[in-house]
């Protein structure tokens, strides 16, 4: 790299040196940026200066002679009428456009929809009819002994298998759990040590089927076919 | 005149659940078990496919199982994400479809082909060998 050679005189006093190399005189046309850059120490002649951000922002400064120069830039052209008039006819296109798609958006059929609507006539009406009318819904499951309980909620989607889609459930249900128990178990009865003699009674913990009842809220739930014994409007 | 049949799982509500693949569930089955993960997969059949599960029996007993295929017939109910609006789902489903089918046909050279390869440039080349 060239220069460690320094200008002196960089804040105006006592002028320029006379060994300054034209790489990196900022004043010279051999000026040479990368050198300059490389150059340690090395000052521009107005170190304080806000850089502008890009080299368009120097046309402005550059004499009229370089052809860079804003001066050598065609003046604007005013907009033709009918340049505003085919801008206007766009815009008023596209709001069109806008309204039309949302329009179609509207009268798409929507599939759930559709599902519920071939399920109209018959018994699953009643169902067809909770959906169009927004009402709640009780829904009575089963399982494999008898019935489990029941979920009341709105209709969000139905299917000829009664599927449903369900929102904002409340449930009550009932499952069966096993729950430990202490019991009275003659000792020597084929379990544990015979230690004791034969007749005498321990105590011992046993797990027992019990019917839990239980309460839940749901915010969304699907419900397959086959889980679904009654259905009934309900007053919420 | 044959009446056009829609696709199978347009006709139930199979479609909900194959909107909700990709999304974290909650599956009850008929036995009390919950098994919570990733919906992965769901057939006409409502078989499902649950990705990362974790099963939980009623005594509270928890399983991880990274893959687990689950019968339809032994789904109670499956737990819906709050965040999710259903019908929405199962129309961007819809649409993700047809677009796919769109591109297909484009692809194989159906109607509209020849236009969507000038568009992209695509000129000496037949549609099928492509794929």
């Amino acid at each position: 790299m060239e220069g460690e050679r320094r200008r002196e005189g960089i804040d105006g006093s006592g002028g320029r040196a006379a060994e300054v190399d034209p790489a990196l005189d900022f004043f010279s046309e051999l000026f040479d940026p990368l050198c300059a850059l490389y150059t340690v120490g090395l000052q521009p002649p107005a170190p304080r200066v806000q850089p502008l951000d890009n080299l368009n922002k120097c046309r402005r400064i550059i004499p009229e002679v370089v052809p860079e120069s804003l001066a050598n830039v065609a003046p604007r052209v005013p907009r033709s009428q009918e340049s505003i008039a085919a801008q206007q006819r766009a815009k008023a296109h596209k709001s069109v456009r806008l309204a039309a798609a949302a329009e179609k958006e509207r009268g798409k059929e929507k599939i759930l929809d559709k599902i519920a609507a071939s399920c109209g006539e018959g018994p699953l009406a009643l169902l067809q009819r909770c959906y169009a009318q927004r009402r709640p819904v009780q829904v009575y499951t089963r399982h494999r002994r008898g019935l489990r309980g029941t979920a009341t909620g709105f209709l969000k989607a139905f299917d000829k298998f009664c599927n449903l889609v369900l929102q904002d459930v409340e449930e009550s249900y009932s499952v069966l759990t096993e729950a430990p128990r202490t019991v009275w178990v003659k000792a020597g009865a084929g379990r544990g040590s015979g230690a004791a003699g034969g007749g005498a009674r321990v105590q011992e913990e046993r797990l027992f089927p019990k019917l839990e009842h239980r309460k839940r809220h749901l915010n969304q739930v699907f419900v397959r076919g086959d889980n679904v014994v009654l259905v009934t409007a309900a007053e919420r | 005149m044959v009446k056009k049949k829609g696709r199978a799982s347009e006709r139930s509500l199979i479609c909900v659940i194959q909107a909700l693949v990709g999304m974290k569930v909650l599956v009850e089955l008929k036995n009390d078990v919950t098994v919570k993960g990733v919906l992965e997969e769901c057939d006409l059949g409502m078989n499902i496919v649950i990705k990362d599960a974790i099963q939980e029996n009623l005594q509270g007993i928890k399983t991880e199982l990274a893959l687990m295929f689950i019968q339809g017939r032994r789904i109670r109910f499956i737990h819906i994400p709050k965040s999710v609006n259903v019908s929405d789902a199962v129309e961007a489903q819809r649409e993700r479809i047809r677009k796919a089918e769109v591109m297909y046909t484009q692809a194989m050279g159906g109607p509209g082909a020849s236009s969507k390869r000038r568009e992209s440039g695509m000129d000496d080349q037949a549609g099928p060998s492509q794929i």
